[in-house]
């Protein structure tokens, strides 16, 4: 009797760890490879524009005549930086982790400019935290209006999201969000 | 001396490993809180809250590979009609209804992975501000989203810029009549 007791907790211990760890490392590895696989060759610390058939893929909600960007970055080796062009007209910025958290967004009223620039970092662990001091999550600067993010893990996405208000003017809308850039700090683009 | 492991204990740590994992999938595909009944109207997607329920909720967009929706937006979704009847494609059904004030909105006829999308840039607004649409697969004059297949499906109606709209405030959402079959 002690013995099957010893086997059925062990089955119930071993089947929450299976559930857990399922739910904490499978579907942000599945999120990664499919935003690589949206990415094709230009993977991390760059900015590319989705095409229609991947950005419907990757982001569900938004119409084929929507224009997504996407910067994946990577803080391991040092902070990244985005800096966002955009045309007129309702768009977002949506920061996630690779586990799909939320860290931070913002939109065109928020920000009240089309072009700015965000800089990913890691975020300090809590004993660097309360040795530095507090981590600055935002800092505006004086030349460029921009946006500093403590990220809590090294790998993160990016997504720049310009909701138009008529599918023609994404070739427009296209030649502008071009000239945005993601590269790391010490070595831009 | 050799090893031999009894049935029992093999056999259920087994089953409590594929229990594990079907379980974890199970209410990641169940997390998103659609209406199971057929009487069951709107429901709200939330993936920014700081909540077990909501680490399933992210977790069903990631499974799929695809994006949570962004912080800022309101996800609704729902697979009956006002009157219970379940959304199928072989039946002409009826949106209508003033939107919520947003800045955009998306609709989205989803089955499995087949889905068709309509938004507000693609959609006329009447001057009374109520907005019509039709789900048919055939042609139907004024807006008009074309189901995916003939099977059933759910309906998804994301309202973008809607910051001003505190959360847990009662939301006119439009109404879903199945006209004919």
């Amino acid at each position: 009797m002690r013995r099957q007791l010893f086997w059925l907790f062990t089955a119930t211990v071993l089947a929450l760890v299976c559930h857990v760890a399922y739910v904490l490392f499978v579907p942000s590895r599945t999120f990664d490879s499919a935003i690589d696989k949206s990415l094709g060759q230009d993977k991390v610390n760059s900015f590319a524009i989705l095409d229609p058939e991947a950005q419907v893929k990757l982001l569900p909600f938004t119409a084929a005549g929507h224009l997504v960007g996407v910067c994946k970055f990577n803080v391991a080796k040092g902070a990244v930086k985005l800096t966002a062009s955009l045309p007129e007209g309702f768009w977002s910025l949506a920061v996630y982790t690779i586990r799909g958290q939320q860290v931070y967004a913002i939109n065109d009223t928020q920000a009240d400019t089309n072009t700015f620039s965000v800089e990913f970092s890691r975020a300090s662990g809590l004993i660097a935290q309360m040795v530095e001091g507090s981590d600055d999550q935002q800092d505006i600067t004086g030349e460029d209006i921009g946006w500093r993010i403590a990220v809590s893990e090294e790998e993160g996405l990016a997504v720049l999201w310009l909701a138009l208000s008529d599918p023609v003017l994404r070739s427009e809308a296209e030649s502008v969000m071009r000239k945005s850039r993601c590269a790391r700090i010490d070595n831009p683009a | 001396m050799v090893f031999k492991p009894s049935l029992f204990p093999t056999v259920l740590l087994a089953a409590a490993m594929g229990l594990g994992l079907l379980s974890a999938q199970y209410m990641m595909d169940n997390a998103t809180g659609a209406p199971r009944a057929s009487t069951e109207k709107w429901v709200e997607i939330r993936t920014d809250q700081d909540s077990l329920a909501s680490t399933y909720l992210t977790g069903h967009f990631l499974r799929r590979g695809q994006v949570p929706p962004p912080k800022g937006s309101r996800m609704f979704v729902r697979r009956s009609d006002d009157d219970g009847n379940s959304l199928r494609g072989d039946c002409v059904v009826a949106v209508t209804g003033k939107f919520p004030a947003s800045r955009s909105w998306f609709m989205a006829a989803a089955s499995g992975a087949e889905r068709t999308t309509l938004d507000a840039a693609q959609t006329v607004t009447e001057t009374s501000g109520e907005t019509a649409l039709s789900i048919s697969t055939t042609p139907v004059p004024g807006n008009w989203l074309i189901p995916p297949g003939g099977g059933s499906y759910e309906l998804q109606f994301l309202l973008l810029g809607a910051d001003d709209i505190a959360t847990g405030t009662a939301l006119s959402l439009p109404r879903v009549k199945r006209l004919w079959c």
